[in-house]
């Protein structure tokens, strides 16, 4: 075992020079591990055709999209399709607010449902942490649509329960769809309610595959539930912490790992609330209302991934660095 | 041996995904799996073969709007022996869901996937001008004259010209029901405006409502006296009550004068009128004639199911003094009939046809489609062949609903109920089916008077015009996104203009406002140029 | 004494955790219960006193809308199941079988997959070529196959299932590969039986995926006979906007049923969208204690 895969370094080395090596070493190594490039053969076969192929169409940003000629049929326009976005006064704003509510809300469900995971197996009752894992993941189901019906439930003006509960107390009713400040709190919290049964229910499963014999020899050695959750559980959940943390990040400028729904649809379109409420996506999809070109909202999904993948090659590297084992390629 | 036993089961699984992976290239080759491919070469052999009587009639597709229909099937077959016998040919009705169907069109002419009939407009994503001066869409200018010259004929020729690109005609018009001509006003709960004695019958704009909101404001609690609605902003969406009209989409800057015979665009937000709105709005929102949310307000209709608005905006023509009879059946907008909330509704300006009103419901032939002709015929037979299109829009008589009338019907629950969008298919005219709430007297009155009105009103200036925004869609993207941040709550009088409305127009110039109008201008002058204006 | 101590702490910090977790789950009920209070309340009700957490009208009218609303919905709930269900199946199984190889080390081309894998998930071509792939090239419309193709594989599950492969002790695959078992029977045999957390979270998550898309259906699908449930609901809920905003035909269903069910058929109709995949959740809970107890065992 060992001596092939030193023999195959040894042979690579010799061959570093010449440029059909690199061919030659590619069919050994499929004909050694077959069976493992069978199993990526499906999935790889399906992404090359489902997401891989299609994603020629990304030319539409440099193009002047005619649906009838078709993509290949449209004429070259270069970075033109780009200039709405970056010429508005607003793309700093938009900026700003998407990467301010992505590491806010990054941090805040990683922390909360990491802590979530390792307080459920603490509840002392098997049937009470599957009631809490179930409830907790209810509001994931609801969609952004009806989230906005739920939130405005809450706090309409006039006879929204929070008001209701404010004037029965004898406060002052708030107007909470036209000051933006509130909404810096109230975003991310509905981000939570929702984004956090599901994360724990990851985390859930990794500290689950953590076997038990790690929790045996700690208590053997006397170790406190504090300890055991500082030493064994969070060290063996940091891959899954990372790779989660890495895959958002490449999806920082484009929707982070859940979606933007929440930021269209909670309040309400209110141009009021747009300081703090007005990400890319929902500054994108409103610009495009009536000129709805096809070009320019892929010329901005285009950025949005080019920023993406080079965060993520940054910080991949860096994981690398630390722990080759956690980084994502 | 048995080690190799151990293999199979994995074995087995692993070639059933493959498979199952590459299913979707198999089916590429395998006709027997793509009956729309193998019909199409049907159907393409039987045009060229010049239909003989016993030919296999031919199959339209026609995609709409609607929600999934209940019963289609058998009201498909139905209405298929109609036409089949009238023009050998069935139809295919594909329905998709208003939330997708606008994409969905879009992306079927981008595939260049073949249709022979869609709805279409000039409203929301529809994008029918767009369409059709890619080519999407068939011109069927001379189709329409050879093969529905009834359709053609019914539609008055100044209305036509507002479906026009470039001279041709893209889509066949589906006159509605309520006419083209249209007036603006307000309705008013006949209740309040008889308590406080107010004068309805002479108000003639925003400001004389004045007097009325107050008194309901002050008498009235719990009643919200003037409804604002970003649906229908009162400055942004009706130009007509200021004496202008859009060009293109309502909101973008760059609006005309219908009165203006030199046609020049100017920005409807720089204009006196836009000022004076703005001080009656912010000083009603201040009084509390306006609620508090009312920029926000994306759904207007609890607060009128619940009768809680005084007064509002509405098209009514012809209104409560042209026609006073009307006053049995003027309830107030989505209250509960068996309340019997009555109102009065008192129009501010004259009737008048917008320049992209006649484009509100197009049927339109794919340019891909096979049998243009066969479509053109199923247009006419739609518009002129009552039993089918009331087979269509109510279903059978006797299964889907009863006749209480000559000419009025009673649906029956929970059968073949076509959801009120039979206007996107066409329209009957000999005799209209009236649902069991309407006065039928009455209402064909009040059609023939709408009728009446489609040929005299005045009609806008630019109609025919059709704005190619592609020069500056820019500008047009970063002026929307202003629009919707300051629009709504200034109009809404949310905010002091005095604060904002500097900084609006700062914004919208900033945006390229002007670039707009210039474009604008410089298209019309091209536009009256070329057609002798 | 230091033992009562402990005990004693140990119940209060129990306590504490339980406290802290019905808190939170009460935060996520208040939106469910919402929900289910809207759904079952009349719609004057909500028009005059606003939603309630307990409806203050008791009314079933939203659900019986949804029910005779709309074409065969118990036909929409069949086509969702089967495609829930195959589905889920063969996205397990494609999604396991790549994400154990690329977990290997022996594996040299590991990174490289993982690249391509991750690339698609910050690039795509949009909406118009994906459409043209699946409609001109593959001819998939109007199939039951598309329904269960487009979620196939998610290159996200592919990425995250790989790490919990690679937390599998080394020793167990390479013992295995001594007693001379192949890596096919070896992934089948000894990797999934241990996998059953990781399996049971991911196939939650793609039943959820595919239980919910009702965007297929509504690109893709013109046969009657294959719309799925959360298409038919959806389009009843825009069904029902346009026909509340048409003053002609509220009028008339009006005069038939009452007042439209707007909201409360809204909610109806999430009710009964959410409930079966809530009722699901429990069952695959049951093999999260089972596929611990399995592991426990082998272990």
């Amino acid at each position: 075992m060992n001596n092939n895969l030193s023999a195959a370094a040894a042979a690579q080395k010799r061959f570093k020079k010449t440029g059909f090596l690199h061919h030659r070493t590619f069919l050994q190594e499929m004909v050694r591990r077959w069976p493992f490039y069978l199993m990526i053969l499906p999935g790889m076969l399906y992404i090359v055709i489902f997401n891989y192929l299609p994603m020629f169409g990304a030319v539409i940003a440099f193009k002047d999209y005619n649906p009838v000629k078709g993509i290949w049929g449209s004429k070259w326009i270069g970075f033109k399709n780009f200039e709405f976005f970056f010429k508005s006064d607003a793309a700093w704003r938009v900026t700003f607010n998407t990467i301010f509510y992505n590491l806010l809300i990054i941090v805040l469900v990683t922390v909360i449902s990491v802590l979530f995971a390792i307080l459920l197996q603490e509840t002392g009752s098997r049937m009470r942490t599957a009631v809490y894992k179930s409830v907790m993941l209810m509001p994931f189901f609801l969609s952004w649509i009806v989230g906005e019906y739920i939130v405005y439930a809450l706090l309409n003006t006039d006879q929204g329960l929070v008001n209701g509960i404010r004037k029965s107390l004898g406060l002052e009713a708030i107007d909470w769809y036209s000051d933006a400040i509130y909404w810096r709190f109230i975003m991310p919290l509905a981000y939570l309610l929702k984004q956090v049964g599901y994360t724990s229910v990851i985390y859930v499963a990794a500290v689950t595959g953590i076997s038990s014999d790690y929790y045996e020899a700690a208590e053997i050695d006397g170790a406190s539930k504090w300890q055991k959750a500082r030493f064994i559980t969070i060290p063996l959940l940091m891959p899954v912490v990372i790779i989660l943390m890495l895959l958002w990040l490449g999806k920082i400028f484009n929707g982070g790992l859940g979606d933007w729904g929440a930021f269209y649809n909670l309040p309400r379109e209110s141009g009021i609330l747009f300081s703090s409420t007005d990400v890319i996506d929902t500054y994108v999809f409103r610009s495009l209302r009536t000129v709805n070109d096809i070009g320019m909202s892929s010329a901005v999904g285009l950025y949005q991934a080019v920023v993406g993948l080079v965060l993520v090659l940054i910080s991949n590297y860096l994981v690398k660095k630390y722990d080759s084992d956690s980084s994502l390629f | 041996m048995l080690h190799r036993s151990k293999y199979i089961p994995s074995v087995i699984a692993y070639i059933l995904i493959l498979a199952l992976t590459l299913v979707g290239c198999g089916t590429s080759s395998d006709s027997g799996n793509t009956p729309s491919t193998s019909e199409n070469q049907n159907q393409t052999k039987t045009t060229q073969e010049t239909a003989k009587p016993n030919d296999p009639p031919v199959e339209l597709t026609f995609y709409i709007a609607n929600a999934p229909v209940k019963d289609m099937d058998r009201i498909m077959d139905a209405a298929n022996k109609i036409i089949k016998e009238k023009i050998n040919a069935t139809l295919k009705l594909v329905v998709t869901d208003w939330s997708a169907y606008p994409q969905k069109m879009n992306l079927m002419i981008s595939s260049g996937e073949p249709f022979d009939l869609a709805f279409t407009g000039s409203w929301g994503e529809l994008n029918y001008f767009q369409n059709a001066s890619k080519g999407a869409y068939l011109d069927i200018t001379d189709l329409l004259d050879k093969y529905a010259p009834v359709t053609k004929s019914r539609v008055p020729e100044s209305i036509w010209q507002g479906v026009k690109v470039n001279g041709k005609i893209y889509g066949s018009i589906n006159y509605q029901v309520w006419g083209m001509a249209g007036a603006k006003g307000v309705q008013l709960r006949k209740d309040f405006a008889d308590k406080y004695n107010f004068d309805w019958k002479s108000i003639k704009n925003w400001n004389d409502l004045t007097p009325f909101l107050d008194a309901v404001k002050k008498g009235e609690p719990g009643i919200i006296p003037w409804e604002y609605s970003n649906q229908a902003d009162n400055f942004a969406d009706m130009p007509l009550i200021y004496g202008m009209d859009s060009v293109g989409d309502n909101k973008i800057p760059g609006w005309i004068r219908i009165n203006d015979k030199d046609v020049k665009v100017f920005n409807q937000y720089e204009t006196e009128e836009y000022k004076d709105y703005l001080k009656t709005f912010r000083n009603w929102y201040v009084n509390g004639y306006i609620k508090k949310d009312a920029a926000t307000m994306k759904d207007y209709l609890p607060d009128r199911k619940a009768k809680r608005i005084a007064a509002l905006y509405a098209n009514p023509y012809p209104d409560l003094v042209d026609m006073p009879e009307l006053g049995v059946q003027s309830f107030m907008s989505q209250a509960p009939p068996e309340d019997k909330v009555y109102s009065y509704s008192k129009r501010f300006t004259e009737p008048f046809i917008p320049a992209n009103s006649p484009s509100t419901a197009i049927v339109a032939v794919g340019a891909n489609s096979k049998h243009p002709e066969k479509a053109v015929q199923l247009i006419e037979l739609l518009n002129t062949d009552d039993s089918l299109f009331h087979l269509l829009a109510f279903g059978e008589e006797g299964k889907d609903y009863k006749k209480i009338s000559d000419k009025q019907i009673e649906m029956i629950k929970d059968m073949y109920n076509f959801n009120w969008s039979e206007w996107e298919i066409g329209q009957s005219y000999g005799r209209m089916l009236w649902d069991q709430n309407a006065n039928v007297e009455l209402s064909e009155k009040m059609l023939s008077m709408i009728y009446e009105a489609d040929k005299t009103a005045a009609v806008s200036p630019v109609m025919g015009f059709v704005f190619n925004s592609e020069p500056v869609k820019t500008q047009i993207a970063n002026v929307d996104a202003t629009l919707k941040e300051y629009l709504y709550t200034l109009d809404s009088g949310s905010v002091d203009p005095d604060k904002y409305y500097t900084e609006f127009l700062n914004k919208l110039k900033k945006a390229g406002a002007d670039d707009i109008i210039a474009e604008k201008q410089k298209q019309i002058d091209e536009w009256k140029k070329a057609n002798g204006k | 004494m230091g033992q009562l101590k402990m005990k004693r702490e140990g119940l209060f910090s129990k306590l504490a955790i339980n406290l802290m977790f019905i808190v939170y789950c009460a935060m996520c009920l208040i939106p469910v219960l919402l929900v289910l209070s809207i759904s079952l309340t009349n719609e004057k009700s909500l028009l005059t006193d606003g939603y309630h957490l307990i409806p203050k009208e008791f009314s079933l009218i939203g659900y019986q809308y949804v029910f005779s609303g709309t074409t065969s919905i118990l036909n929409a709930y069949k086509i969702t199941m089967i495609v829930t269900a195959v589905g889920s199946f063969l996205h397990l199984l494609v999604t396991s079988l790549m994400s154990y190889a690329i977990s290997r080390n022996e594996v040299r081309y590991r990174n490289q997959v993982s690249f391509l894998v991750f690339f698609t998930i910050l690039f795509n071509g949009g909406l118009a070529p994906y459409y043209i792939l699946i409609t001109k090239y593959l001819h998939l419309k109007d199939t039951l196959l598309v329904l269960i193709i487009v979620l196939l594989v998610s290159p996200v599950h592919v990425l995250i299932m790989r790490n919990f492969f690679k937390a599998l002790p080394d020793s167990i695959i390479e013992s295995a590969r001594i007693d001379g078992s192949g890596e096919f029977n070896t992934f089948f045999r000894i990797v999934l039986p241990l996998s059953t957390p990781v399996l049971a979270t991911i196939g939650l998550f793609i039943s959820i995926a595919y239980w919910n898309d009702w965007f297929t259906s509504a690109l893709f699908i013109e046969n009657n006979k294959l719309y799925t449930l959360q298409y038919l609901l959806q389009a009843l809920m825009s069904n029902i906007q346009y026909l509340l905003s048409n003053e002609q035909a509220s009028r008339a269903i009006e005069k038939s049923i009452g007042m439209l069910p707007g909201e409360s058929a809204r909610m109806a109709a999430c009710v009964l969208s959410i409930g079966p995949i809530i009722l699901m959740y429990p069952v695959l809970q049951r093999y999260f204690v089972k596929g611990l107890t399995l592991g426990a065992v082998k272990a």
